[in-house]
């Protein structure tokens, strides 16, 4: 790949650092985390032999190498809620949320590209005007509101859907309907907004003026180039994506990364909740440098 | 034709009555200043307005439907929780901790995204590098796992969910600013007053921030509405607000737990966060039509 | 002359559709031909209609503009009636069109020859190796050096003039009766602007391509037209072959074009411009739409519209009071 994917390639080891500080100080600094992992009664001699014990004594800078040193060891530290080492807990966990995210990712782009296209080459009829009603409505309702409106009407009321679990494809739908949603909300809009600019497009009239045909014209010239700004939007949803997978896989107890960190949070379980954001952000970063590369397989403008 | 000539004549009117004015003239901003104004008066004066004390458990009334079904009365329209708590007097209640966590994490958030993004478009370099950097790292913890560690450690408060829900949206005001004051850094004006000697500092607080306030103001009103949903996951979750304040996350998780028998005590907290957020988007899609440059004279 | 006539144009009118229901007219009664092989000349100011003309007889209008017309005949047969498809299917075979902005033209994620070989397979129904060769030779044919290399780039490696050398090439694929022109050097340097027009005026000559030139710039149209249109607010002023017009216009538009253009071998004190802007299609002066700018204006020329008659053999003015003798070019 050229110097641009060269670049981006390079920016990520910093990116990672910092992550790695901003986790680090975030659950040093903002509180003393031994409160949550004792009992409430617990006396001042079990308090500080568990500070001993987690290195917590130690300067800071001390205790931020030891933790960065694990990290490369793979050593994401010891679970007290599972009694082992987090890091295969949280391995274990990647598929079922990777299965998740890619589904609703690939479903929110198959509903919202042909929706904005279709909104846009019908710009300014009832059509239009509902398209963008619902875009708008989708980004309005919060997902963990959809996921349960979903769970009342097609699971409990008409009783189609299992509300619950992993495994077959009728428990995946749900979920990534509710994730989807919103994704696509996002999506519908910037599609269309690109394809009405695009068609007025100087290369737009060139291809008209060759005789092709109104569809290889769309579908071809103008969509192309009405893509490149999406996937930098999709790009940018990828985080909030995880971030709302968390919550999907809460309600629908889809055994994903977000589900075991939220058990991880209720339970204090500091080295799985610490695991399961790190590997998150990581999934992301890659996620967002395979879409800076789709980026580039497409605009040779940026691939110098 | 009118307009357009009142427009150019020697008294158009004054800011305030020309946005009020644009203002009408588009369908969605009216609704949706109608529906801010409409959460602002609720969230002031929430005890004058709700009808029952919102942490008040009324035996009788446990799990009562809302007023059109049957078992349901007047006394309680949206019907009642598990525990017999009107739910119309609790979602009033709830527009309180919305509203405040909203925008005033937006403000913090702001504050913070609008200072870095100009120090980083205007002095490029490694300054420019360590922020952006920085703002990356940011950008790809997802928002909702960082808010939550930190919530698990520090123990939650509103304040704390202020301070982390601002302190973890800021990274779309930082990139925006950025690029914006990149783009300001090329225009004719800033490299006149350049020319003539002015100081950065100057330059960047006279010349720069006036221009860039307009897509800060349109940011800020849709990071509310962003924020607000924020705020209701993480209390959705049990990380946010605790119980017995009342919030629309809180009562949303509530209702999960009854879905199967009792739809209404997890349905309408949902339908009044799409409301507010909804009404917010409309004001901040109007906003980003009036104040862009670019479509000026378009409406 | 025993040319055949390419395209004939008979009353073309375009109007704009405004808000509410009205419509304001951006070309009137536009009338002309162009005979094969020959190159007219459109001259005029940016607004006098000249771009909207051709996309009209292009078939490329869009909302809210809209095109009615007597009759433009190509090669005969009158296509103001075609269906759309019709249209399509003459568009980039027997018409087509350069546009004044290279930079933005040629779409900028697709290689220069998907874009070229494209309207060749399309129109020519050749198979992707054939277009492909046919596309090579057609780059060389514009003087692209490196063809093959070029082929397969993206726009944006390309300068303005090769990638207007580019567009030259899409235009002429497929052997057009009629190609139009419309300001195809405007957005180039003039070293540049030089070699495209050699370039031109090298591929029509060996063909029978009728060329419709637009441009604002009459050193453009002394080098390369045989007859010039000079437009005015959306109307034909003047008609003439091109010797006529720099050495004996009859319009006061027409003399005003020819002063405020720059001549090296005259000496002016200062260079004399045309008073005034083109007036606005929706406020049209009455009477003769140039009264307003004109030095010659008299009290009829407000009320009265002047129509295009012919003053000599190949002369038309659309002028109450056309200048004749009274103005001396020497």
């Amino acid at each position: 790949m050229g110097k641009y994917m060269r670049r981006r390639l390079l920016q990520v080891i910093p990116v990672l650092l910092i992550v790695t500080v901003v986790v680090f100080f975030m659950v040093h600094l903002s509180g003393d985390p031994t409160s949550m992992m004792l009992p409430q009664d617990a006396t001042q001699e079990a308090r500080e032999n568990l500070r001993e014990a987690l290195g917590l004594n130690r300067p800071l800078h001390v205790q931020y190498w030891i933790f960065i040193k694990g990290l490369f060891q793979g050593d994401f530290g010891i679970s007290h809620k599972y009694n082992a080492p987090a890091l295969p807990i949280v391995l274990e966990r990647i598929p079922a949320s990777l299965e998740l995210c890619a589904v609703s990712i690939v479903l929110s782009v198959v509903i919202a590209i042909p929706l904005g296209v279709w909104a846009a080459r019908a710009h300014g009829t009832p059509f239009d005007s509902l398209v963008n009603a619902l875009a708008v409505l989708g980004q309005a309702m919060p997902s963990f509101w959809i996921g349960i409106m979903l769970i009342l009407l097609l699971g409990v009321k008409w009783t189609l859907l299992p509300v619950s679990g992993r495994g077959s494809m009728a428990q995946l739908i749900m979920p990534s309907v509710t994730l989807a949603i919103g994704t696509s909300a996002q999506i519908i809009p910037l599609v269309r907004s690109s394809m009405l600019e695009i068609v007025h497009e100087d290369y737009i009239r060139t291809a008209r003026s060759k005789g092709l045909s109104e569809r290889t014209v769309i579908y071809r010239h103008a969509f192309k180039n009405a893509l490149v700004p999406v996937i930098t939007m999709v790009a940018l949803q990828i985080p909030a994506l995880f971030g709302g997978a968390l919550i999907t896989e809460t309600i629908f107890a889809w055994p994903g990364l977000g589900q075991l960190m939220v058990t991880g949070v209720t339970n204090h379980d500091m080295a799985i909740v610490q695991a399961c954001i790190l590997m998150i952000t990581f999934i992301t970063i890659v996620v967002n440098l395979c879409a800076d590369m789709l980026y580039c397989l497409i605009d040779p403008r940026i691939r110098m | 034709m009118g307009k357009k000539n009142a427009h150019k004549g020697a008294n158009p009117p004054s800011g305030f009555r020309k946005y009020a004015g644009l203002l009408f003239r588009s369908q969605t901003g009216t609704i949706g200043f109608f529906i801010l104004l409409m959460i602002l008066i609720i969230a002031i004066f929430a005890p004058h307005i709700a009808p029952y004390d919102p942490t008040s458990v009324d035996l009788r009334g446990m799990r009562m439907p809302p007023f059109w079904m049957e078992g349901g009365s007047m006394e309680h329209i949206l019907g009642c929780d598990n525990l017999g708590r009107d739910l119309w007097s609790r979602i009033i209640y709830g527009t309180r901790v919305s509203l405040l966590v909203g925008i005033l994490s937006v403000l913090l958030a702001g504050a913070f995204g609008i200072v870095l993004g100009m120090v980083s478009g205007f002095y490029s370099g490694w300054i420019d590098s360590v922020i952006m950097r920085v703002t990356d790292a940011f950008f790809a913890i997802p928002r909702i796992l960082m808010a939550m560690v930190v919530l698990m450690v520090a123990g939650s408060s509103v304040g704390v969910l202020i301070l982390i829900i601002g302190g973890t949206s800021w990274v779309p005001f930082a990139r925006m600013i950025r690029s914006e004051v990149l783009a300001l850094k090329e225009k004719e004006f800033v490299k006149c007053s350049r020319s003539i000697g002015t100081k950065g500092t100057v330059i960047l607080l006279r010349h720069i921030l006036p221009n860039v306030m307009s897509s800060f103001i349109v940011l800020c009103t849709m990071n509310i509405a962003g924020n607000i949903i924020s705020e209701a996951a993480l209390s959705f979750l049990g990380v946010g607000i605790q119980p017995p304040t009342v919030s629309w996350g809180v009562m949303l998780a509530e209702g999960r737990k009854f879905l199967g028998t009792h739809w209404w005590i997890g349905t309408f907290p949902g339908i009044a966060i799409t409301i507010s957020v909804l009404g917010i988007m409309f004001l901040g899609n109007w906003l980003r039509d009036v104040l862009d440059p670019r479509n000026q004279g378009i409406k | 002359m025993e040319r055949q006539t390419t395209l004939e144009v008979r009353n073309l009118n375009v109007y704009f559709k405004t808000a509410g229901g009205n419509r304001t007219q951006a070309v009137r009664n536009l009338s002309f031909q162009v005979g094969s092989g020959e190159l007219l000349g459109i001259v005029g100011e940016s607004g006098c209609g000249k771009s909207v003309s051709s996309l009209a007889i292009m078939g490329l209008l869009e909302f809210p503009a809209i095109a009615e017309a007597d009759k433009i005949c190509l090669m005969g047969t009158d296509i103001s009636k075609n269906s759309r498809e019709e249209m399509r299917k003459l568009r980039g075979s027997e018409l087509s069109m350069i546009f004044q902005e290279p930079m933005t033209s040629l779409n900028p994620l697709f290689t220069i020859g998907a874009q070229l070989s494209d309207t060749i397979a399309l129109h020519q129904e050749c198979g992707k190796a054939e277009a492909k060769r046919r596309a090579v030779e057609m780059l060389e044919k514009v003087g692209i050096p490196r063809a093959e290399a070029v082929y397969k780039s993206y726009p944006n490696e390309l300068s303005g003039g090769m990638r207007q050398r580019v567009m030259i090439a899409i235009a002429l694929a497929n052997s057009p009766k009629l190609l139009i022109a419309d300001e195809p050097t405007t957005a180039l340097d003039v070293t540049i602007q030089a070699q495209i027009l050699e370039l031109m005026r090298d591929l029509i000559q060996d063909s029978n391509t009728a060329i419709l030139f637009i441009t604002h710039d009459l050193g453009v149209i002394a080098e390369m037209a045989d007859r010039v249109l000079v437009m005015y607010a959306g109307s034909i002023v003047e008609e003439a072959d091109v010797m006529t017009l720099f050495h004996n216009c009859a319009h006061p538009y027409t003399q005003g074009l020819l002063d405020s253009t720059i001549k090296v071998h005259e000496i002016h004190d200062e260079l004399r411009c045309i008073e005034g802007v083109v007036p606005s299609l929706r406020d049209m002066p009455s009477g003769c739409a140039f009264h307003p700018r004109c030095p010659y204006a008299q009290e009829d020329c407000r009320s009265q519209r002047p129509e295009l008659r012919k003053t000599a053999e190949g002369h038309a003015v659309a002028c109450l009071h056309p200048l004749r003798g009274r103005w001396n070019h020497d």
